[in-house]
């Protein structure tokens, strides 16, 4: 009997169809007009631009990077030095699999009539969606783990090409990077010479991560860049305060942070996530979004860039903010990083500091020594 | 548990002249307490350094604070709470202990103070006082409820909160005043968040009075994790500014099935913590 390792085979089809080779040969034929950073950057006129998109399963690796080099161009044409790409920035290459579009599409549906039973959701229903959404996980984790290694290559292949060629720094969006058998969700930052610069692996996992066997994290990197430094965490560690709290004593100044939320979106639910963890942290917060439907799976979430309440003109802690959770945007704002500093002194409410309460915080908060 | 928070408004501070004024005004929201039958009850942040105010009309707000007695105010409330089953937060007083003076709360059950929390973290304005800050966070166990005790500052570092979230704090009580100008962003970033993030309940009461020429705001809220109110805004009630007492029944078995839906502790990544420095004393 022949054994078919369907993740095998479908890597294999990857590797084809996300081509160094095609990647590096398109990217020459985009003939973008090559710019250098722009000398008078300074950490007080750092412009960010956030990429808000939505998913859309492409037949080809070139259609991909047609999305990723508009968002860029947009950017660098606004004069913007960095640009951030979303969670899952890859979801659209599923697109490439043979079938996919007939099997997400089953999938798509099969998930709003279960979003329209919602509302008289009975136990019944409950283990039905459990048990559609163990099959969707499988599905998804062989998935992930087949297209990890050709994913990684492209999406920062391309990333590198375009950064070099626009002169720009660009966060790559999240993707699997698979370690022997491990997966994780990692992104990575790259320079306006084409370098990588760093990879940052996710620290906090949704339930969906841990159900499809993606592992965290245990340590965060910051990026000195020349205006400014930076760490790159992902969605969900931005529930959790010790995130920006790290981020602060290893000297950050912003946070870049890619997300994409699989539940429906409201102001409340966004309200738990990065914005207050800029407010207590006093750091900037650079914020990407990747909505729509894939696999069954609805993603919201709104781009936007964050800082200290009264450094903000409406004292609302907003710089920028994507008008909807839903759609293609760019976000730019300006940031200064010498102004963060002003605002460290001046502030009211944060910046105390208690030795002696934090000498064992650890031990007797976490239990842990 | 049925919880119950007090906001009384600027032109209501303005009214009380004395001491035994504020003692009433207390009384009088007890009474209401008991007759909705509350077992839990937050006054204002402050309330008891107005009345140390009240109690030393000549005295400068320096004068105040080095002279930081809190015994009177306490003894008073204790009396209050032998006449009415009900367990009280008296709001937060300046007490001074060992020439350090301390923003200060405590917990009062039958004449009794049951829990005592000093302010763990300072604003701007109470570190140019001189102020000294708590270094410990206790919990009060009331009826198979976890209590703690929040002071003002102390909910904008999540330190402090996680803290107790993770001895097992079922519900802080949290009496609150802020300076500067009124930003319901400041109070969200506060407290809201904190429950957003430990998943407890709170009950906060917000001072909107003066102490000297200093203005206090703040509103007075009860939160609950997002997923178990019921325009998943994270609030029970709130007085909105247009009432003057809130109550509400905080049914725990909700909370842990609200919990159950989005469990943050339980993705908590200690190995990773281990990389905050400053938390071990360097």
């Amino acid at each position: 009997m022949i054994v078919v390792n369907i993740e095998v085979l479908i890597e294999k089809w990857f590797n084809k169809k996300i081509s160094l080779e095609r990647i590096k040969k398109y990217c020459q034929q985009l003939r973008i007009e090559r710019r250098g950073l722009s000398e008078d950057i300074t950490s007080e006129n750092i412009r960010v631009s956030c990429v808000q998109r939505q998913i859309y399963p492409v037949k080809s690796i070139e259609k991909y990077i047609d999305m990723l080099c508009g968002f860029v161009d947009e950017a660098a044409k606004e004069g913007s030095h960095l640009i951030i790409f979303p969670e899952y920035n890859f979801f659209d290459l599923f697109g490439l699999i043979p079938g996919f579009s007939f099997i997400n599409q089953i999938l798509n549906k099969r998930a709003v009539k279960v979003k329209v039973q919602d509302k008289d959701k009975d136990e019944e229903k409950d283990r039905e969606e459990e048990s559609h959404s163990k099959g969707n996980n499988n599905f998804l984790a062989t998935i992930f783990k087949a297209t990890a290694k050709p994913v990684e290559a492209g999406i920062k292949r391309i990333i590198s090409l375009l950064a070099k060629e626009y002169g720009i720094y660009i966060y790559t969006g999240s993707y699997i990077l698979k370690e022997k058998d491990t997966i994780y969700n990692a992104g990575s930052l790259f320079g306006p010479d084409g370098n990588l610069i760093g990879t940052q692996k996710k620290m906090h996992l949704t339930d969906f991560e841990v159900k499809i066997g993606i592992k965290r994290a245990s340590k965060m990197e910051v990026y000195s860049l020349p205006f400014g430094k930076v760490v790159c965490p992902i969605c969900m560690d931005a529930t959790y305060f010790e995130t920006f709290r790290i981020a602060r004593e290893i000297g950050a100044d912003m946070v870049i942070l890619p997300i994409a939320n699989l539940e429906e979106y409201s102001t409340w639910k966004a309200l738990r996530g990065i914005w207050p963890r800029v407010q207590e942290s006093y750091l900037y917060g650079i914020k990407s979004s990747l909505n729509g439907w894939i696999a069954g799976m609805h993603f919201t979430g709104k781009a936007g860039t964050f800082a200290p309440l009264l450094m903000t003109e409406k004292k609302d802690g907003i710089l920028s903010l994507s008008p909807s959770y839903e759609g293609n945007y760019l976000i730019t704002a300006d940031i200064n990083v010498k102004r963060l500093y002003e605002a460290r002194e001046k502030a009211e409410y944060h910046e105390d500091k208690n030795a002696e309460f934090e000498k064992k915080y650890i031990k007797r908060t976490y239990g842990i020594n | 548990m049925k919880a119950a928070s007090v906001e009384w408004q600027k032109n209501e501070w303005e009214k009380i002249d004395k001491p035994k004024t504020l003692v009433d005004k207390i009384k009088e929201y007890l009474e209401k307490a008991v007759k909705e039958q509350v077992d839990i009850i937050v006054f204002p942040g402050f309330t008891g350094c107005f009345f140390q105010q009240l109690s030393c009309p000549d005295r400068s707000i320096m004068s105040l604070i080095n002279k930081a007695d809190s015994r009177e105010y306490i003894e008073q409330v204790k009396e209050l709470s032998r006449e009415h089953k009900i367990a009280i937060c008296p709001g937060s007083y300046w007490q001074k202990e060992s020439n350090n003076i301390y923003h200060e709360s405590c917990l009062i059950i039958n004449g009794e103070v049951q829990l005592k929390q000093r302010q763990i973290y300072l604003a701007r304005w109470e570190r140019e006082l001189g102020f000294s800050r708590g270094v410990k966070i206790e919990l009060k166990e009331i009826k198979d409820w976890k209590l703690a005790l929040i002071i003002s500052t102390d909910v904008f570092y999540p330190q402090v909160s996680r803290m107790a979230a993770l001895k097992g704090a079922d519900i802080v009580l949290s009496p609150v005043g802020f300076i500067g100008e009124k930003n319901q962003a400041l109070q969200i970033s506060g407290l809201w968040q904190e429950i957003q993030q430990n998943q407890f309940f709170a009950v906060e009461s917000g001072f909107n009075g003066f102490l000297r020429e200093q203005s206090f705001w703040g509103e007075s809220v009860i939160y609950a994790p997002l997923e178990m109110t019921e325009k998943e805004d994270g609030y029970l009630e709130r007085s909105s500014g247009q009432q003057s007492f809130i109550i509400t029944e905080l049914d725990n078995k909700k909370r842990r099935k609200a919990i159950s839906k989005f469990d943050v502790l339980s993705q908590l990544n200690r190995e990773f913590y281990q990389q905050m420095k400053m938390f071990r004393g360097r």
